[in-house]
Formats: structure tokens, C-alpha cells, sequence
């Protein structure tokens, strides 16, 4: 039996430029609105003690489907079923009265989510002790910062003790110290066995939260599966969505004649295959084919490997190697071998640049075509290093 | 059948959410008095204010005289206020139903919950304060000795009141979501229809030819049932039966409607 199951969810909504067309349709029932599919056929199921992770771009549709699994808003297509107890942190502190004490409104919000008045009764202190609103907790809540204001509404939406609890980016706001003891909460949830949602722009916390994640693009899921897996492709998304460029080289940007021309930029396995996707720690050649004509020039190589043209994350010449400057004429072949690279998930390009040989003027350059690599290794950055942790008792 | 499930599943809504509908009733009475000094003197001043003005006006500058006969009292203070409690409930439930869903926009579209209890608290709220100042009403009847055994219809009046405002608050506050103009005509709609029913006036006064148009209003049955018990000790089957038909209808019409409309809610709020 699954938790939460999604069966084939689709939302559309009908959009009315003004209030007017809606009745004007329901009247004369002539359609008057656009519509706009917020998320199309969306199906996943999550086991009870799994925590998914949703992540996705602004309008890719996940606060609708938060809000179908949440029960305030019915799709348009399609069921949700969940099993237990359910209660989303869609926004904290929705329901506040601004004029009562945050001791009345955990009453209400309290109720709100499901409690008895027994149940609320009982866990009154707890919720005060953990939002750490005690000196604060019977003055009117319109007195509260807003920090204290999702303190009070995460301490209460969470004593519901759930059996599924969704949770919307619930966690943006807040100290860093409560955030931590928000997160530790919700490792409590998980480590109790509760089956927990949360969407968030934060790709530490999904990966620090969430075994599995679904990406949502433009309301379909766009991919599923292991959290650090989709992570990678989600952010290797965003990263040529940015920039938008395709591979090879920018017309404008190459002089007219070159003295030498880089053919082709290719990142190749051991056997010199070709790679599209790169598992971290394998070995790689980064093959560099150039062109000469007329009599040979001297000059030196550069390879840099990043995500973006001005932040690479390595890069090295041939002049820095200590290399006496290479001599081309006619075809040449450069490959640089790099044993076990470092890199971590992510989308990546490679760029060749062949330069005089003082290594000062740029003559011609290519980026390589976009590569993925993937990492199974749950640290964040973007590059593995080696390391330990050592405890030290204090003298 | 499928009516009798709808009422059924309405009428355990208070009980059923009992922490939600008390926790809303709290907050709904709380909030008229938070912020303020005078807190709960202002809900008493206000109305009886407005009781001393139409009192002035009515019976001292337009000197409406009552006779005994056909209202059971000759004193206009205690046939108006027979009149006034009940539409007063009525009015103060109808006149807040139209912000009912769209100022709690955020809460329904962020939390889900038994939207159900908002209307419920919506009529239960002005109903328990109107029915302070009643029951203060009829202790003052009490003491200068209308009391009457027919009183204890009374509950059974109330009830099908309440139920008859339940329905058009259900009716309104849903239609709200999508015709939001309403909030700006219902207040006029209101003063109108005070002036069309017989409240401070007798029905006796009303000239014969225009007389059915008050007939037909729709609350004209309840002030009267409330009039006839209080002052006259009659109990009007005929408009007994006519209030409740009028009730039902209007209850199983705000229901059905906003059944098929709530689902809505979430996406046009």
C-alpha cells in the first residue's frame, strides 16, 4: 500500500481576463477564458516512510500539484489517495488573526489541521516550547515578527504529528538556528517513518531530506528517481537553459583567419569512445583535433572544464605543464588524460584555446558539447576531495 | 434521499469539527470586540442606539399607534424589538455572507478543511448574540406578564429561521466567489427589505392594494410567527408551514449550489 499515490493528475485552469467573463459564460455559455494546463498527467507513488522531493523552476506547477495532494484544490483530471493522517504546510501561519494572542491562534490553526480540542489541549505546550514563543505567546500575533509568526505556524502545523506531511518551502523564512531545528524535526518525521513531501528550491535541503525526487518542467514530471540523479540533471537543465548556446563556436567571435584552427573538441573514455554521460571517478581524454596550413607555428594549448565561460573549475595549459611549446602543421591530435575526475553532478562543457607561444595571445578556441556527469556521492560542491572528519576532545 | 444526505451531512458539521466550528465561534466573536476598549458594550450600545432613534421617529414624530387587538400590545417598543431581534440575526448573518470565502481566500486555498462550517459559523455567530438580547427581550415580556406556555414553540421558530438564513448565507457567500459585486449590493438590498417587511410598522398599515407585495416577502412569515407567539399567543400553522417549506427550499438550494460550486473555490479565490 502506497502513502500517497498520484494517479494521472491534470489541472487546467480556466483563465478570465476579467470577473465579468465568467458569468458572461455561464449565461450565454459561450467559452470566455483561456485555458492554461498547470500540470498534465503527473503520476507517482510514494511508500509510507519515503520522503520525495519536488523540485522544479518558477510556474513548473508544483504548488498546484502541493495544493491536489493537499486536498485544497481538486485536478482536473485524475485522483490522489492517500493513506493517514495528512497535513500540509502549504504556507505557515495562514489562518492567523492578527488582533488574538498566538495562544488563541494555535486554537484555531490547531483545529484547522485536524486536532480535537483534547488533542490541542494536550499539546499546547509542547508547540510553545518548540516555537520558542513562551515570553511572547499571549500578546496579539500582529505584534510578532514574521520569523516568530512562522515559528508559531510551523511549531503547530507539525504537533499534528502526521502520518503524510507536505511541506511547500515552508522552511525559507526563520534563523538559520530554528531552520535547523525545523529540518531536525522533519529528520524526526522521517526517522519516525512518516511519509514526507517537500518542495523546495533549496537543493541542499532536498538532498539533505529526500531519498527520491521528481522534477517537474512546464507541469509534467520530467524526471524521477534517485535524489543526487535528478538533481544533476535538473541543475545541468538550468544550466543550458541560462545560456541557451549550442555547442561549437560563436561565428562572430572567430578571426577571420586563423593561423591555427581547433577542428573539434570531444571528451573520450579510455578506449577513446566517445562520452556523453561521465560517471564521477572515471578516466577521461579530452581530445583536441587542430588544423594548420602553410609552414608550422608554435604555440600552446589550454583546456578549462566548468559550467559557465568566465567560473571554470580547472584549468590547465600546456605552458603551466611545463611543456615545451607544440608545433603544428596540418592535422594534430592533443589529448589531455585526466585519471578519475573529481567533478560532481552536473552539466559541464569543455573549451580548447590555442594561444601563441608565450601563451599570451588567444588564436582560436571551442567549447566541447555539453557532457553530464554523474555522482553518486551525496556531498554538495563541485568537486569531491578527498577527506575525514577527526573529533578532538577540548584541553 | 440525496437531500436528506446533504442535510444530514450539514447538520453534523458543528459536531462532527467541533474544535473547528468552536475555534472559528471563538474567533468570529472575539474579533468583533478585539482591539477595542469598550469591547462588548459596543454590541449592546450600537443596537440600542438605533432602538431609541426608530423609537423617536416612529412612535414620538410619526406617532404610529397599535392597537391591541391586531398586535397584542399597545406599546411600539416591545412590538418593534419583537420584530427587530429576529431580522437583526438575519441581517447582521447576510450582510457579513458575502466576504464569508473571499476574505479567508488565503486559508482555503493554503489549508484544507470543511468549508461547510464557515457559512455555519457565519449564522450561528449573529444568532447567539441576537439571541442574548431575545432572551433579555423576553425577560422583560416576562416581568410585564406576556408570558405565555406557546413560548415554547419558540425553539422550533428559531430553528427553521436559522435554517432559512443558513441557506441564503450559503447561497450568497458562494455566489461572492464568482460575482464579486455582490458585497456592494447587498447592503442596500438589506435596508430595503427592512422597510419592506413589517417590522415597524403593523401590516395593518399598509394599504390594502399594496399589501401582497409584503406578503410575499419572504421573511414576512417569520416576524410574524415570531410576533403572533410572543405577543399574542397564536401559533400560525399556516405560516409555520409556509416558513418551513420557504426554509427548506432555500436551504436545499444554497446547499446543492454550493456543492457543485465549492470545488471551484480554491481555483477563482
Amino acid at each position: 500500500m502506497n502513502a500517497v499515490k498520484a494517479d494521472n493528475l491534470t489541472k487546467r485552469y480556466r483563465v478570465y481576463l476579467r470577473p465579468f467573463d465568467r458569468l458572461k459564460e455561464a449565461l450565454i455559455r459561450r467559452p470566455f477564458h483561456e485555458k492554461v494546463e498547470a500540470l498534465s498527467h503527473v503520476s507517482f507513488e510514494v511508500p509510507p516512510g519515503e520522503t520525495v522531493g519536488i523540485i522544479g523552476e518558477n510556474g513548473a506547477g508544483k504548488s498546484t500539484l502541493l495544493k491536489i495532494l493537499a486536498g485544497t484544490v481538486r485536478p482536473t483530471q485524475g485522483n490522489v489517495t492517500k493513506q493517514g493522517r495528512t497535513a500540509a504546510l502549504l504556507e505557515l501561519g495562514s489562518g492567523f488573526h492578527p488582533e488574538f494572542s498566538g495562544r488563541q491562534n494555535i486554537y484555531l490553526n490547531a483545529a484547522l489541521l485536524g486536532l480535537s480540542d483534547r488533542e490541542i489541549k494536550d499539546r499546547e505546550q509542547e508547540i510553545i516550547e518548540f516555537s520558542e514563543l513562551k515570553g511572547v505567546i499571549d500578546r496579539p500575533v500582529r505584534t510578532y515578527s514574521s520569523g516568530m509568526y512562522v515559528r508559531l505556524g510551523f511549531s503547530i502545523a507539525t504537533s499534528v504529528n502526521p502520518d503524510v506531511l507536505i511541506i511547500d518551502e515552508a522552511l525559507s523564512v526563520g534563523d538559520q538556528r530554528f531552520q535547523q531545528k525545523c529540518i531536525e524535526r522533519m529528520i524526526g518525521f522521517r526517522n519516525a517513518n512518516k511519509t514526507i513531501i517537500l518542495c523546495s528550491h533549496s537543493m541542499y535541503l532536498i538532498r539533505e531530506l529526500c531519498a527520491n525526487t521528481l522534477w517537474l518542467r512546464d507541469g509534467r514530471l520530467c524526471s524521477e528517481g534517485k535524489t543526487p540523479e535528478v538533481i544533476s540533471q535538473y541543475l545541468a537543465y538550468l544550466e543550458t537553459d541560462a545560456h541557451g548556446k549550442s555547442a561549437g563556436r560563436d561565428c562572430s567571435d572567430r578571426p577571420y583567419h586563423s593561423e591555427i584552427t581547433i577542428e573539434s573538441v570531444s571528451i573520450l573514455d579510455e578506449n577513446r569512445r566517445p562520452l556523453c554521460d561521465i560517471d564521477q571517478f572515471q578516466n577521461v581524454i579530452i581530445q583536441i583535433k587542430t588544423q594548420r596550413n602553410g609552414h608550422p607555428l608554435k604555440g600552446h594549448l589550454a583546456v578549462s572544464i566548468g559550467q559557465s565561460e568566465d567560473q571554470p573549475i580547472f584549468e590547465t595549459t600546456t605552458k603551466i605543464c611545463g611543456m615545451e611549446p607544440i608545433e603544428f602543421l596540418g592535422d594534430r591530435i592533443t589529448e589531455l588524460f585526466i585519471p578519475s575526475i573529481p567533478i560532481q553532478g552536473g552539466k559541464y562543457r569543455v573549451r580548447a584555446k590555442v594561444g601563441d607561444e608565450f601563451a599570451l595571445r588567444s588564436i582560436d578556441e571551442m567549447r566541447s558539447e555539453p557532457f553530464l556527469i554523474k555522482s553518486n556521492r551525496p556531498e554538495i560542491g563541485m568537486l569531491w576531495m578527498e577527506h575525514h572528519w577527526r573529533l578532538t576532545e577540548a584541553p | 434521499m440525496n437531500v436528506l444526505h446533504v442535510i444530514r451531512r450539514w447538520v453534523a458539521v458543528p459536531f462532527r469539527f467541533r474544535a473547528l466550528f468552536w475555534g472559528f465561534m471563538r474567533n468570529e466573536i472575539r474579533g468583533r470586540f478585539a482591539g477595542s476598549i469598550g469591547g462588548f458594550l459596543w454590541s449592546l450600545l450600537t443596537p440600542f442606539a438605533n432602538l431609541l432613534i426608530y423609537i423617536f421617529v416612529f412612535s414620538m414624530v410619526l406617532k404610529i399607534r397599535l392597537k391591541a387587538v391586531e398586535t397584542g400590545t399597545e406599546s411600539f417598543a416591545v412590538f418593534f424589538l419583537a420584530g427587530l431581534l429576529p431580522w437583526g440575526a438575519f441581517s447582521e448573518a447576510l450582510n457579513s455572507a458575502s466576504e464569508l470565502f473571499l476574505e479567508r481566500a488565503s486559508l482555503i486555498t493554503k489549508v484544507a478543511f470543511p468549508l461547510e462550517v464557515l457559512p455555519i459559523v457565519g449564522v450561528a455567530v449573529p444568532f447567539l448574540l441576537h439571541g442574548l438580547g431575545f432572551v433579555m427581550f423576553l425577560a422583560y415580556l416576562s416581568f410585564k406578564g406576556y408570558f405565555h406556555f406557546i413560548w415554547l414553540w419558540l425553539p422550533v421558530v428559531v430553528f427553521v429561521h436559522m435554517l432559512f438564513s443558513l441557506g441564503c448565507v450559503i447561497l450568497i457567500s458562494s455566489l461572492s466567489v464568482f460575482i464579486r459585486d455582490i458585497k456592494h449590493f447587498i447592503g442596500t438590498l438589506l435596508s430595503l427589505w427592512f422597510f419592506v417587511t413589517p417590522i415597524i410598522y403593523p401590516l395593518t398599515m399598509v394599504p390594502e392594494p399594496f399589501r401582497w407585495v409584503i406578503k410575499f416577502n419572504p421573511m414576512y412569515p417569520f416576524i410574524e410567527l415570531y410576533r403572533r407567539i410572543l405577543l399574542q399567543h397564536t401559533l400560525s400553522w399556516e405560516m409555520l408551514g409556509l416558513a418551513g417549506l420557504l426554509s427548506l427550499m432555500v436551504f436545499v438550494g444554497g446547499t446543492l449550489f454550493f456543492g457543485r460550486a465549492k470545488y471551484a473555490f480554491a481555483d477563482v479565490l
